[in-house]
Order: C-alpha cells, then structure tokens, then sequence
C-alpha cells in the first residue's frame, strides 16, 4: 500500500512540476482582483536580503497550476466539516455568503469630519443614508447566531451626525424576503436600493415612482464568492429598473454616454460595474425629459451605483462625487454649481474600512 | 524554505530527488551538501557563512582533539575551544539582545543592533559541539573528510528544526547507506504524516489560538478551549516536522533517531519528558546533567544538577524570561516527583495520573506561549477568575474548530495503531492518504489566496 501511495504522490508532484513549468502564465487574477506577481530579476542585493528568493515563493504560489479548483476543494472540505466561516465570509442558509461586519474603529473620526462639512455648506440641504449589509438584515441566514455590532453602529451615525438621517433599516427587514442583497456579492440587488429609494422618496417629499423590473444577466458571482470560491454556490441575478426618460451620462467630464449602464462589464467578472460604469471620480447625469430645475450631489461609495439609476428621473441634474478617487475641492464644486441638495450614501462596513469619505473636506 | 510550502513539495524536492538518486554514491553527499546549503540560504543567505564557520571550527577541532586522543590537557584544550566557539555565536545571535536588555533594565545604558535569529542555529551548534564531545570522550573517532562532516551539519532534512542528530548516530550511514525503493516509499509515507499534522492540524488548530488569545473579550471556555488548541498545535508542529525530518533521511538513506514518542498520553512529567522532544533531552542528560554528576551524588548536588539542565533547556528554547520560567517549572516538578510523588501517584487509578500530568503540561504551555508577561497574566486570569463562563464566540469556536481539536486529541495517542492491519484496513489507509494529500496541497494553495475587494473599489 505505501508503495501505491507513493508511486501515485511522486506522479502527482512530477505531474504539478511540469504543469507548473510549461503552462501559460495569467498575469491578472479576476476573482483576486489584483496581478499576479511577475519572476523576479536578478540582481545581488535581491538575494542578499532575501527577498529575490521571496518572490520567488511567490510566484510559484501565484502560478501554481489548478490553482481554484484546489481552493474550491479546500472550501468544500471546510464547509463538509463544520467550518462555516473562510476568509472573514460565512456560509449562510439557502447560499448566501455574509460577510463578517467588522467592529467599526473610525466612525468618530467620520462623524466629526462629515459634521464639519454640513457646517462648512449650511446653505445646502444634506441627508445621510447608511445603508446596512445583508448579515444584518438577512441575520436569520446565519449558520449559527454571532454578535454583531452594525446596528449600534448605524443608530451612533444616526444620533451624532448634525445632519438628517434617512434610516432605511426597518424598511429593509420589512421587505427581506425580496431578495435585497446579493447572496455571492457585498451590494444590495437593484431592489434593495429600490426600497432605500422609498424611504428616499418620503424624506424627499417625492411621489415615487412605480418601476419595473427586468433581469440583465442571470450568471454574477460577485466578489463575496471571489472570497470563498465554492463552486457549489449558484450565481446571482442582476435586475434593473425600465425608465424611458432620456439622459446624457458624463464620466469624468468626459464620455458621454446616454445610458448609466455599461453592458460591457457583463461579460466579465466585476459585473456589478454595470451600474453606472463602476466607480468613477465625478459622474454627472442631466435628465433631458424635465422641467425641474434641481440638482443633487451624492457623495458616496459603490451602493449608491445601484441607487442612482432610481432617483435621475426626479431630478435635473445629479451629480456624484467618490471621494476615493475626486482629488479636487468639493465645496468649490458646491459652490460653482447649483446644487441645493447633497446626499451622503455609503454602506456602514466600507465607510470605515476604506475611509475615503475623510478627504471631503480637503 | 519550509517543507509545508508549494515551492518545497513541487520543485526544490522533486528535482534534487531526482539528481541525488540518479547521480552515482560518491557524488551523493556533495549533491545533498550543495542542495542543503541552497536550502539553508533560501531564507538566510547571508547567515550561511555562519553554518559554514561552525562546521570548520569543529571538523578542525575534532581532528585536533583526535590527533592528541593521549593527551588529556592539550585534548581539553581543543574541546573548551570547541564549546566556547559554539556557546558564543548563540550567545551572540540568539542571546545577546535579551542579556543587554536585562542589564540595561539595571540603569545600564547599552545600545547594540538588534540582531535576528539565525534560522537552525540553535540546532547546529547543539549538534556540533555534540561532536566535539563524542570525539573527546571517544566515543566516536573524528571524521577526516570534511566533505562528509559538513555534509553531516547541513543536511536540510534536520537542519532547522531537528531532530538533534548526533554525528555517531549516521556517521556509517554517510559512508555507505542503502538507498532503495523500499526506503523511498518508507520516507514518503512518514513524510506525508508530518506534513498532514503540520498542514491539516497545527496550522488549523494554531489559527484558533491566535484568535482566541488576540480577542478582546474571552470567555472562561474559550480560554480554556485556546491553550488545548496552542497544546496541539505545537505538538503537531514540532512532531510534524521531526517526521518529514525522519521521512526526508530515509528517502535519502539515513536513519535519524525518533524525536517525539506520544507525549501527550504520560503519566507522569518524567514519562512526558522521556517522549517529547526526545533527541534535546538526551542531549542535556548526555552532555549536561552526566557530566555534572547526574544523580550519583548527593541529594543536594543532584537537585542542583536537575535545575540547571532544566534552567538550560528552558533557555534554550528562546531567549525570553518565559521560557526560563517554563524550564525551571519543569525542573521543580520533576524534583518533587523523584522525592515522593511518583510513588504516590503510582498508586492512583490510571485516570488520576493522566489528568495530572496533562494538566500540569497544559500549563506549562501557557507559560511558553506568552512572551509578553502582561498577556500571559490576561490569559491566565480569562481561564481561572473569568465570571464569563460561555459566551456566543466560543460556541463559534467551537463548532468551526470542533474537527480539528477532536482529530488533534486522537492523533496525539496511539490509539489508530490498534486497528487491525489487513488488506481492506491497508486500502482504506492509502486512500486516505491520498485524499489528505490532495487536501493539504489546497490548504497550501489557499493560504496563497489574497482577494483584494476594494482593490479598484
């Protein structure tokens, strides 16, 4: 037995060892996000200090053949044994993935920044609508109960921020079983948003409008499966709103497109970029079809992608600022258009995490 | 370069096995040489000229100490110069910054670089200066070939984390060895259970403890349930990779001594010390506590001779307070059961016994794994005064981790040797292999696995 063993091991590494050397290497990994590391040059002090033998590791690691039909074994065998966790991502009922709310660290921080920005434009109407993530609201689909801190989370925004809050939690839990979060992705669905826009529309005073819905593509595995890899999950529906108001969409103050959606990225991994071409440092939407003179700027974070599309038609023209990647002034930008409305719009896990809402100021 | 790496199983390994096997015997040891320094300096390329200098110092010193074998005072003079050499590049590169650290906490004011550990050096110079001593005790005659001897000291198998292989114990096997099939297979299977402790259970059971014990808020079960996970983790580490170390030497032809002998199953600390880490502590009975007259003398020399080994072996295990802690703690335990306890406790059922000594060794762990002592008194208060007894993260814990803890209490007796070896038991075991095999190599790709989601946001 130990012979057969071996015999079949010694294959299987020889097997990985010329795969390894002869297969064609990506140099993008989709589901990671992020390039593959290239062979390293050669050069002295690289080996001196080590680190020319790192990337080397490296790069066998990166290339390694069959590299995410072992990371789905690995996941399967995790799950097959109890693990209901990888990769701070939980292995919900019915597939969906919950990623893990990570305790919050810089809502202070947040609060006295975005409170000093409503100070610095009093002149303007400002709401702050964050959303929640779906651990919160789909907590039921919990492999087992945790403690989690979002909700105390969003309830320190809503009381300490000088500005108006729309909390959209009790909406969203009323409507939960219409499916308004991605089961593989970190988004809310096109109807999650849509029920964020009612509360939107009632802080707003406006008559929502009744939309309806039609799928777009029925193949997304977002990026909570990139987490995973579980090729036993099944892929995610996007779905938008029909509208028949004509638009002219500006990225960036350059294309021009009449759309806000990108049919392009449905082809490819990130399809959630559909929205509004992804994320963009300033977009503006003009609405062709109205009479309405008001302008709404919407700082905010990739949830308001999804959202946007539902509220062009009310307005004549939005503007939509990231702050992660706008490096100008947004108050000279307040002040040099006519903007009598700003909405804040991020969900509670990135506005922490990735903190690009503290340069608004600057 | 660890033996748990992509990089290790699917090149380094496949391809020197290849040349090392194909070339004829007398190229062998300069092919396993050549590949071991590469190995060495993979992770310490400049440190190797320290491996390389600790082998010339005591092939020198051992043909030295050979030639005046009649000469007890010139040959004495050789075997001091052998252990002063040995002893001080540990003092300085293992050493040197806790012992300035300490004075200067006297009101001293001395500044040296910090200095990073060199990888295997605490193993080399034990196995070294063993040989210096075994060639002036003669117990084994000097090695002429320098060729051989440096091969001895760098062989990757055992070169970073042991076992402790003493020179008498391959020196025929570096002259003339088999190398078959037979052994090939031999080393494989060993190998593999090494890597299968390593990959499957330690690194599972070692991520458990380190989120337990870099919580905030532990609970009294959860505290309880880190230190076994840190219990196994460390055992399955250490054991894991003396049996790749073991495996590796049969592939190649050596029979390297067993290291670890199923602790966690004793009765007793003493049985415990007889099967953890046994080539260290025959090392220290070898060549400190004999020396120092062991227990041939009187009750009082020989309870300062049992501290000082275990002051020693403690110490040896890191250059912080805690391990010297942990050593004399041992120390004073086995002091207690040579004068009355073991007697007493061999009176008590077999349970009682087990449970004393597992859980004097599961404290003894808890001293080893905090080097901060601000965190070992947190941890010790979380597992003894902790009003929170149980709280939802343990539950977690436990639910996520059950498999591995209850894989990791099995594996650590030897209860699977009790299975019948027939035909349909022999299938079964080499399926299972195989299916860990397969299992560990997607362990080690994922770990590999670093999503980026907000990358382009």
């Amino acid at each position: 037995m130990k012979k057969i063993v071996s015999i079949i091991v010694s294959i299987v590494i020889l097997g990985f060892l010329i795969l390894f050397l002869v297969l064609p290497k990506k140099t993008f990994s989709a589901n990671e996000n992020r390039y593959l590391s290239n062979f390293p040059t050669f050069n002295l002090n690289n080996i001196l200090n080590g680190s020319y033998m790192t990337k080397i590791e490296k790069y066998v690691e990166d290339h390694f053949p069959l590299r995410e039909e072992f990371l789905n074994i690995k996941t399967n065998v995790f799950k097959l044994v109890g693990m209901k966790k990888q990769n701070d991502v939980y292995f919900g009922k019915d597939g969906y993935l919950l990623q893990e709310f990570l305790q919050e660290e810089n809502s202070d921080r947040i609060i006295r920044i975005v409170n000093k920005f409503a100070k610095a434009n009093s002149n303007v109407n400002i709401n702050f609508l964050l959303a929640p993530t779906s651990i919160y609201i789909y907590n039921d689909k919990m492999p087992y109960k945790i403690d989690i801190s979002e909700k105390d989370t969003i309830d320190k925004y809503k009381n300490e921020l000088e500005v108006n809050f729309i909390d959209v939690i009790d909406s969203l839990i009323n409507n939960k079983d219409k499916g308004l979060y991605y089961k593989t992705d970190h988004h809310w669905t096109t109807y999650g948003a849509y029920i964020a826009y009612l509360k939107f529309c009632e802080v707003y005073n406006i008559v929502p409008n009744e939309y309806q819905f039609i799928t777009v593509n029925e193949n997304f595995y977002g990026t909570l499966y990139s987490k995973v890899i579980d090729k036993t999950l099944k892929p995610d529906t996007i779905e938008k709103i029909i509208d028949d108001y004509n638009y002219d969409v500006y990225y960036d103050e350059e294309e021009v497109s009449n759309t806000m959606y990108s049919d392009k990225y449905l082809n490819e991994k990130d399809k959630y970029s559909y929205f509004l071409d992804g994320n963009h440092a300033l977009t503006t939407v003009v609405n062709n079809d109205i009479n309405s003179n008001k302008e709404l700027l919407i700082i905010k974070d990739s949830y308001a992608n999804s959202f946007i599309p539902l509220i062009t038609r009310h307005y004549k023209k939005i503007h939509v600022i990231d702050p992660r990647i706008y490096n100008k002034s947004i108050n000279d930008y307040i002040a040099k258009n006519s903007i009598s409305d700003v909405l804040f719009l991020y969900n509670v896990l990135t506005i922490d995490k990735d903190l690009g809402i503290l340069s608004i100021n600057s | 370069m660890v033996f748990s790496s992509l990089i290790f199983l699917f090149l380094f390994l496949p391809i020197f096995l290849i040349i090392y096997y194909l070339v004829p015997f007398k190229a062998k040891n300069f092919i396993l040489l050549l590949f071991s320094l590469l190995f060495y300096s993979w992770g310490e390329p400049v440190y190797i000229l320290l491996l390389i200098f600790s082998s010339i110092v005591d092939y020198i010193n051992g043909r030295l100490i050979n030639r005046y074998h009649d000469n007890k005072s010139k040959k004495k003079i050789f075997l001091i110069t052998s252990i002063v050499i040995n002893l001080s590049l540990l003092g300085i590169f293992k050493y040197s910054n806790f012992i300035v650290d300490n004075i200067n906490l006297l009101g001293f004011n001395i500044h040296i670089p910090k200095i990073a550990l060199p990888l295997g050096i605490s193993f080399f110079t034990f196995q070294t200066m063993s040989y210096s001593i075994d060639v002036y005790l003669g117990n084994v005659k000097a090695e002429k070939n320098f060729l051989n001897f440096m091969t001895y000291v760098a062989m990757f198998p055992q070169l970073i984390a042991g076992p402790i292989v003493r020179y008498q114990d391959i020196n025929v096997e570096l002259k003339k060895r088999t190398i078959n099939f037979n052994g090939f297979c031999e080393g494989l299977f060993k190998f593999l259970t090494g890597l299968f402790k390593k990959v499957l259970i330690s690194n599972n059971v070692g991520y458990l403890f380190s989120l337990i014990s870099s919580s905030s808020s532990i609970s009294l079960l959860s505290a309880w349930l880190g230190i076994i996970c840190f219990s196994l983790q460390i055992y399955f580490d250490f054991s894991g990779y003396s049996d790749m170390a073991i495996g590796l030497g049969k592939m190649l032809g050596f029979n390297y001594p067993q290291n670890f002998n199923y602790p966690y199953i004793s009765k007793t600390i003493t049985e415990f010390w007889r099967r953890w880490h046994m080539s260290l502590s025959t090392w220290f009975r070898d060549y400190v506590y004999i020396p120092l007259g062991g227990s041939r003398c009187s009750k009082i020399v020989n309870i300062r001779n049992i501290l000082i080994v275990w002051l020693l072996t403690g110490f040896w295990h890191g250059a912080s307070w805690n391990y010297i802690i942990w050593g004399l703690y041992f120390g004073i335990i086995l002091i207690i059961e040579k004068m009355f306890l073991k007697k007493l406790l061999s009176k008590c059922p077999n349970f009682v016994q087990h449970i004393y000594a597992i859980i004097l060794i599961i404290i003894g762990w808890l001293i080893f794994a905090f080097e901060d002592v601000n965190l070992l008194r947190f941890y010790t208060g979380k597992m003894f005064f902790n009003s929170m007894i149980i709280d939802n993260s343990f539950i977690f814990y436990f639910k996520n981790y059950f498999i591995f803890i209850i894989l990791g209490i099995i594996f650590s007796t030897p209860i699977v040797n009790k299975i019948k070896i027939n035909k349909i038991t022999k299938i079964i075991v080499g399926i299972i292999y195989l299916l860990l095999f397969i299992i560990s190599i997607s362990l080690l790709v994922s770990d590999s696995y670093n999503p980026f989601l907000y990358f382009r946001f």
